[in-house]
């Protein structure tokens, strides 16, 4: 095939595509693309004759009414939607079989309780599962994630919204917890299972980014995202896994601000740590205290975790102020494990001494301030060398007579 | 060679001499004497022996052979590669540990590879040599550890050893000042504030000395600003206002004309205000000292003038997608709320409307009683002066009080007649709309199904 006729072919395609008789159904779909330049997803209508109007599980809330289909429609149901009517029958199905097995007794199964609680809860994945490919091929769900208008208490959205996370911004964290050493210093291991976005003064920043000190002298704004269902609490704790401890020569960490019993949701997005306990349901073990990082000290890694509580469990505020008395040699290990939390989100910023940092510090009070350090220097191993050259040489008491032009080195 | 062809005269002259010793004995003898001395030669021989016999056929070489091949080239500088401190050896930042051309051993824990794969200690500590596995299978590492008896490597799990390797010392504190002469003695910056005209508020001035002898004839002073127009012309109005008619509404709609008028006039003044500013700040410049000693804007001072510093202009996307669905919303936020605001608006006038309704008719009651009072009064006075007709006048009034309160009786049941004879045109309204759904039907069923099941789960 030579050049131009490579050039030319997804045209030729085009006009073999829209000869006689199709002509019609090609300016239709021209014209529809002209109404609708920006989205990547079909409309409805584009999909043609062959599905007719499938409403998602969440449309009867949220739209009106699609027309009445006409009648040729209404005759021959479309793919889409003989699938869909495919999968809520095998979801009812799946659903009498649960019930089937729960009433039946644990003694009948061979491996007792337990096999019947695996069989009960596969089926049920298999469930969820089913109710996510009953809509994920629907256009107008795609359409509706698109446009972020999708209702996170619906499986399909926390799914589709599961697959962005993945694809990009859980690596990006992933990466940052590796490569800042986040795991060996403050947790033996972990894996985020939560979105998590940071934003201070209503601008995003990236993970890992340094950030001015007057930038995050207010508390900042988490996005937050869950994908799983079902109302939890949550704790959110922000430490500085880098002050320096010069009396003992190492880092330590510190609190920078804690608040427990925080309730979230799939459908919840965004909290202020500004607003807990005062707009937003929490209680606040230690206030938003401003990232400062004295001159001369390593650049500081302030992490904000978001651990998971037992459910129902929630921490007794007093306790908390107990176990938190000082904000110095905060251990996230420690805490995780007497309050028995499970840290699910994950993000990360630095700060370093900047113009703005002693400002900062001095408005809140914090000392520190006029301290700066230093490299620790250490002396030479090797032995002290004698003095050489000409000078050196006629410091002796032998050349006397000539110390009169020569010049005196200690 | 030589010595062999030595060997042969020498032999001979000791025979000869052998020969004139021993003349006495035999020729025998004599013979047996040679085979005796040559075997005394034999040990005397230089040449190869009988038991090296094997490399009797050698051949020499018939080339340069004194070693110059065999010779190390001694112009070459000696590299000295190598280890430059043993394990367990203790080092200080910077010390070299290793030598090498190539990565024979990588760096582990707190050293540094070189620019030439020297590897240098980053902390002061002891030199292990160790294998690590988990990093690489193959590899071997140099690292340094805090603590003599430490081993490498390292639990993964642990956190990692760390030492501040800081001394704290009071800050500096660098009060520089910024230089406003350059070493030339010029200023570095001059600030230029072009004097703008701004053209005196003539235009409302003119409208508010118009409007004050529009309201002249009924007693209004002249005053320069239209803002301080305002109150007065109200003033003038409400002075006038006691004429009659409606006066309530009048009033109303007089007090309205004057609080849209001050608006309008404060809203004129901001917009001044905020123009005047805008106009100081693009007439007012800083140029700065160049290079070439030219004085000048910078680049950004001037794209600054053209929209507000915190947009680049030109770096937005315009015709991206998020940016129409922000668009969008904004119009229709913008639209909603003005809906809302009429709304509002509305509600509060019809609620001034009923206040207003309410106090008149509250009024209107008073003046009845007055009224009835007043001629209860008089029917009394009258009856005092004719006797005995007081009762009848007292069933008038309870019948009076009643009176008020029958017809609302009777207007209850009139309104839940109405809505019968309403109500059954909704079910004909939902029938026309039950075909339209009819198709739907299905669908629902299917969502409600889904619904339950979806509700069961979450």
């Amino acid at each position: 095939m030579s050049t131009c006729q490579q050039v030319a072919r997804p045209l030729v395609r085009c006009l073999r595509q829209a000869g006689p008789g199709a002509a019609t159904c090609s300016t239709r779909s021209v014209a529809v693309a002209a109404v609708r330049p920006f989205s990547s997803t079909p409309m409805r209508k584009d999909e043609g004759a062959t599905t007719t109007t499938t409403p998602s599980a969440d449309s009867t809330t949220t739209t009106p009414p699609p027309p009445p289909p006409s009648a040729t429609e209404a005759k021959s149901p479309g793919i889409l939607q003989q699938d869909r009517a495919a999968k809520i029958a095998q979801i009812v199905k799946e659903t009498e079989k649960i019930k089937l097995l729960e009433a039946r007794d644990a003694s009948e199964f061979e491996g007792g309780e337990a096999a019947k609680q695996t069989r009960i809860k596969s089926l049920r994945n298999y469930v969820e599962e089913l109710k996510i490919l009953a809509d994920i091929n629907d256009p107008e769900v795609k359409r509706r994630f698109e446009d972020g208008r999708g209702d996170m208490t619906k499986p399909v959205y926390r799914f589709l919204a599961e697959r962005r996370w993945r694809s990009m911004d859980y690596k990006i964290i992933a990466q940052r917890i590796s490569q800042f050493h986040v795991v060996p210093d403050l947790l033996p291991s972990f894996d985020p299972s939560m979105d998590v976005k940071l934003s201070f003064r209503g601008y995003q920043v990236s993970p890992g980014a340094i950030l001015d000190s007057r930038v995050t002298e207010v508390a900042p704004t988490l996005r937050m995202q869950v994908f799983d269902k079902g109302e939890r609490l949550l704790t959110v704790v922000v430490i500085d896994s880098d002050v320096p401890d010069v009396d003992h020569d190492r880092f330590s960490r510190r609190c920078h601000f804690l608040a427990s019993n925080i309730p979230w949701d799939p459908s919840k997005t965004v909290l202020s740590l500004r607003s807990v306990g005062d707009r937003v349901e929490g209680d606040v073990g230690k206030p938003w205290l401003p990232p400062f990082a004295q001159k001369g000290s390593p650049y500081h890694r302030l992490n904000v975790f978001v651990l998971e509580q037992k459910a129902g469990a929630k921490i007794d505020g007093e306790t908390l102020r107990k176990h938190l008395e000082n904000r110095e040699n905060f251990s996230l290990k420690g805490f995780r494990e007497k309050f028995d939390l499970e840290p699910v989100g994950f993000n990360l910023f630095r700060s370093e001494w900047d113009e703005g940092t002693a400002e900062v510090m001095e408005r809140h009070g914090i000392p520190g301030a006029e301290i700066e350090f230093k490299r620790q220097k250490f002396a030479s191993l090797k032995p002290p060398r004698k003095a050489r050259g000409w000078e050196a040489k006629r410091q002796k008491p032998k050349y006397k007579s000539l110390w009169k032009y020569v010049k005196r080195i200690a | 060679m030589h010595l062999a062809q030595l060997r042969q005269p020498l032999t001979r002259a000791a025979a000869n001499s052998c020969h004139s010793v021993c003349r006495l004995p035999t020729t025998h003898s004599s013979v047996s004497a040679t085979a005796l001395l040559s075997e005394q030669f034999a040990h005397l021989r230089i040449g190869p022996t009988s038991s090296n016999v094997a490399v009797e056929g050698r051949r020499y070489a018939s080339v340069k052979a004194q070693g110059a091949y065999k010779l190390t080239a001694k112009k070459t500088i000696p590299k000295k590669l190598g280890a430059k401190k043993t394990g367990d050896q203790y080092v200080i930042p910077g010390n070299i540990i290793y030598k090498q051309r190539g990565t024979l051993w990588h760096p582990g824990e707190n050293t540094i590879m070189g620019r030439d794969h020297t590897i240098h200690a980053a902390v002061a500590g002891y030199v292990k040599y160790y294998r690590d596995p988990a990093r690489h299978p193959d590899r071997q590492y140099i690292g340094v550890v805090f603590n003599r008896n430490d081993k490498l490597p390292y639990r993964q799990d642990a956190p990692r050893k760390r030492k501040l390797g800081l001394v704290a010392v009071p800050r500096k504190v660098e009060d520089v000042e910024k230089p406003t002469m350059s070493a030339s003695g010029l200023p570095l910056w001059v600030t230029r504030t072009e004097s703008i005209e701004i053209p005196p508020p003539a235009a409302p001035a003119a409208a508010a000395a118009t409007a004050g002898k529009a309201v002249k004839g009924k007693g209004a002073r002249v005053t320069a600003s239209g803002a301080a127009a305002v109150p007065a012309s109200s003033s003038t109005i409400s002075a006038t206002s006691n004429n009659g008619g409606n006066s309530v509404i009048a009033e109303l709609i007089k007090e309205k004309l004057a609080a849209r008028a001050e608006y309008n006039a404060r809203q004129s003044a901001l917009r001044k205000l905020q123009q005047q500013k805008m106009l100081a700040r693009r007439g007012t410049r800083v140029l700065r000292l160049m290079n070439n000693y030219s004085y000048r804007e910078t680049n950004w001072e001037i794209g600054r003038l053209i929209g507000d510093p915190g947009s680049v202009p030109g770096t937005e996307k315009i015709g991206s997608r998020k940016a129409k669905f922000r668009a969008r919303r904004r119009r229709r936020n913008t639209f909603l709320l003005g809906i809302k605001e009429r709304k509002l608006a509305k509600a509060d006038r019809r609620e001034e409307y009923r206040r207003r309704v309410r106090e008149k008719r509250e009024q209107r009651l008073v003046q009845r009683k007055e009224f009835l009072a007043k001629q209860s009064q008089a029917k009394k006075a009258r009856e005092t002066k004719e006797g005995g007709a007081a009762p009848k006048a007292e069933d008038k009034k309870e019948m009076k009080a009643e009176k008020p309160a029958a017809p609302k009786v009777e207007a209850a049941p009139k309104k839940v007649e109405e809505k019968k004879v309403e109500k059954p045109k909704a079910p004909e309204a939902k029938k026309e709309s039950k075909p339209a759904a009819a198709a739907e039907k299905p669908k629902a069923e299917e969502k409600k199904k889904d619904s339950k099941t979806t509700d069961k789960k979450e």
